[in-house]
């Protein structure tokens, strides 16, 4: 179950809807370390570690846009793009 | 007393004296630690600074003061923090910390019996060398020292006139005897004091290097949350402020902290001499010993005995080339010092072995006599 | 708050100094991340931040982001933010350290700060062992843990953050970690627009020296621990205590509104200077 908003901190603040539009995530091989954090914890499964030791995309249309990989990468190296996601309750996801 | 009396006569004790000095400068920011003989000065500011709404603090220690007053600086106070021997050791990874990162600031050091706890109510100069390498690794050095308390006023101000000219930290280095006693001041007046404005750069938001290598080795510096937004590290740094190891980037940094200084001694080098051309024999002093000298002089000339007296008023940078020209042709220099020989060093360094240089140590807490003067010119004459 | 990168350029001095120098998996990135997500959705202007640091792994942080930022001696950083703070009031002052940069050299430094309220946030990144110089112990590493000056075991009792500045008179003082990313966001924001002294404890992994030292695996299993051995405040009431024997409370543990320094120390300004002029 996701974790409950902490005081001060607004219930949009906290959680993200769905887009309407395909999220697409991205990794910069550059800076990506290969340390597997956000491959570990990804809700979905949408990312995995490629032989190059370097996190990839592998099942982008499962992305449900939490955006955890990008909060938990030390490196700067994920973003998830398409326009600001509408903030509103989550259905699941979120750190267990 | 409020503010600056200028254009009055007063007595006034030198720590007083650096207080007005500092407030005649402008000061915008003290941080200090209570420490005998210096603390008049936190005291004195306490009670003047709020008043006109400038910031005083006191920390909770002498390195929590000096890296206080380089945060101060840093985002565009004009900063200055007081101390003596004990607190002065403890200042000297910020001091090398301001250095390194050319930050300008004013730290007052009280001199006192030493080392360690030592004599901290009676006088001593022995932290000489400690104010010129006190600080681990190269680095510039501007000390100045008073030796009467019209001189505390305006060397606090000529203090924070090359802090900022320099880029750099100024350290005035009254000894606890300039510090303790009192004299008759008169203030200049106000329009007759000149303050060097804080620098401020020209150029572009994005032109704009924090360490910008130009002719005189100093640029002008931003401030914090002045628009310009840069980095300061301890760390080696390029122009920009980013860490560097390379070496040519690592050799122009440590050349800019040297050569700001060596290329403009004239400007830094600040002597006093009496008679010091007729003379064979000269008393090579600083600080409170100078006025004992003055009297020796006095008592020596009604005995027809002719001396000199060279006095730095800028002991760092040592004026070497003066001292050489000057000194390295008489037969005898006397260098009285209140502790167990230290600038002695420089003179020894700077003159040939034809001429005598003849110590003459005091270490006891107390003031070296003019009478003590006069007789050990007596004796090598 | 959006995780919608490349918000993050925004902030990050990117074209210089990535990819940064932290190893991989270290956690002190996720936290500058967490900082630069607050700081995004609380809209402050670059130029009105002062980022300081001591010295340390953590202290690294100022160089990569588009602040003032000041990078000083080992444990000083909120002496010299103080002084920041109180020559220039302006500025919002925010200090990122490591547990040995604030709570050994600099603790002296930490305590004052908060006795005095001081208007300045601490951040402090706790990976319990100081990693710049590979791995020593720190007044925060457990008793038992292995570093490379405690090979036998860490015999010294160690300090809870939290506890230590709560009871100095911080304002704010909460503990995060960076598994639970999203909370963390929340607690620095709410850290940042408070005032008065604000510490915010961010527990994170050191992989290369901690986890290794202690055989705790490698980044993925460290994130695992802090997933498994931390609850939050509320879980820890009512867990059975044996079930909370152990774990890491995360949460808000102070939350006053005592007057910040900055403040006391104007009033104190207009006081005295209304009483010179009567």
């Amino acid at each position: 179950m996701s974790e409950k908003p902490i005081k001060g901190q607004t219930k949009e603040e906290h959680c993200v809807t769905k887009l309407k539009k395909r999220p697409a995530v991205h990794i910069f091989p550059e800076w990506c370390k290969g340390c597997g954090i956000c491959v570990a914890f990804c809700p979905k499964k949408v990312l995995e570690m490629g032989k190059d030791q370097k996190a990839h995309v592998v099942y982008p249309e499962k992305c449900i846009e939490c955006a955890l990989c990008a909060r938990r990468c030390p490196e700067f190296a994920v973003y998830v793009s398409g326009e600001d996601i509408k903030e509103g309750k989550k259905k699941n996801g979120g750190e267990k | 007393m409020s503010g600056v009396p200028w254009g009055e006569t007063k007595l006034v004790q030198g720590n007083e004296a650096v207080a007005l000095g500092a407030l005649a400068a402008g000061i915008d920011f003290f941080a200090g630690y209570p420490i005998t003989p210096s603390t008049e000065v936190a005291e004195i500011l306490a009670r003047e600074m709020p008043i006109i709404g400038k910031k005083w603090i006191q920390m909770e220690d002498e390195i929590a003061s000096i890296s206080a007053i380089i945060g101060g600086s840093l985002a565009g106070g004009r900063s200055m923090t007081a101390t003596s021997g004990p607190g002065f050791s403890l200042m000297q990874e910020g001091l090398g910390y301001a250095c390194m990162t050319e930050v300008p600031l004013v730290l007052v050091n009280v001199m006192r019996g030493g080392p360690s706890t030592g004599l901290p109510t009676q006088v001593a100069q022995g932290d000489v060398m400690q104010a010129r390498w006190g600080t681990h690794g190269d680095h510039p050095a501007i000390v100045l020292a008073p030796s009467d308390v019209k001189e505390c006023f305006e060397l606090t101000i000529k203090a924070f006139n090359l802090a900022e000219e320099f880029r750099t930290p100024v350290i005035l280095m009254p000894d606890e005897v300039i510090g303790h006693m009192r004299e008759k001041l008169t203030f200049p007046t106000q329009d007759e004091v000149c303050v060097t404005p804080p620098s401020a750069p020209d150029v572009p938001l994005e032109w704009y290097e924090h360490y910008h290598t130009s002719a005189t080795g100093v640029s002008p510096m931003a401030h914090f949350g002045s628009g310009y937004r840069f980095h300061v590290t301890g760390l080696t740094h390029d122009t920009h402020g980013f860490p560097t190891r390379k070496v040519d980037e690592v050799i122009s940094k440590m050349n800019r902290l040297k050569h700001k200084i060596t290329r403009r001694l004239d400007v830094l080098e600040n002597n006093i001499l009496h008679d010091v051309e007729e003379a064979k024999v000269v008393i090579f002093c600083y600080g409170s010993v100078y006025r004992s000298a003055l009297a020796a002089q006095e008592i020596l000339a009604k005995q027809g005995k002719k001396v000199g007296i060279f006095r730095p008023i800028t002991i760092w940078p040592f004026p070497d080339r003066t001292v050489k020209e000057k000194l390295d042709v008489k037969d005898v220099i006397l260098v009285p010092e209140l502790n167990q020989g230290q600038i002695i060093h420089e003179v020894e360094r700077l003159t040939s072995d034809s001429v005598r240089v003849v110590p003459l140590h005091r270490f006891d807490g107390y003031e070296i006599t003019p009478e003590q003067l006069v007789a050990a010119v007596l004796e090598v004459m | 708050m959006p995780a919608r990168l490349p918000y993050a350029y925004k902030y990050l001095r990117a074209k210089k100094k990535f990819p940064h120098v932290w190893c991989p998996g270290c956690g002190i990135g996720i936290v500058m991340g967490s900082i630069i997500r607050a700081i995004d959705s609380l809209g402050w202007d670059l130029d009105d931040i002062l980022m300081v640091s001591g010295i340390g792994c953590t202290s690294r942080m100022p160089v990569y982001v588009d602040f003032n930022t000041l990078h000083t001696t080992h444990g000083r950083a909120l002496a010299f933010g103080t002084g920041a703070k109180m020559a220039n009031p302006k500025l919002k002052v925010l200090a990122v350290m490591g547990d040995g940069d604030s709570m050994a050299i600099g603790g002296n430094h930490i305590i004052h700060a908060a006795r005095r309220n001081m208007d300045i946030t601490a951040i402090i990144v706790n990976n319990n062992n100081y990693g710049m110089t590979g791995g020593q112990f720190s007044p925060t590493t457990p008793q038992g843990a292995k570093t490379s000056t405690t090979p036998y075991g860490m015999i010294e009792p160690d300090f809870d953050i939290c506890k230590l500045t709560a009871a100095a008179g911080a304002n704010f003082v909460a503990r995060g970690d960076v598994y639970h990313v999203v909370e963390l966001d929340g607690i620095i924001k709410k850290a940042l627009s408070g005032s008065g002294f604000r510490v915010v404890e961010a527990l994170a992994p050191c992989p290369t020296n901690f986890g290794r030292a202690n055989r705790q695996g490698d980044a993925v299993d460290m994130m695992k621990i802090l997933k498994n051995d931390t609850i939050s405040i509320a879980q820890s009431q009512k867990l059975p205590p044996e079930k909370a024997a152990g774990k890491i409370v995360r949460g808000i543990f102070e939350n006053r509104d005592e007057i910040g320094y900055t403040e006391r120390y104007q009033n104190l300004c207009d006081r005295v200077s209304s009483e010179v002029k009567k």
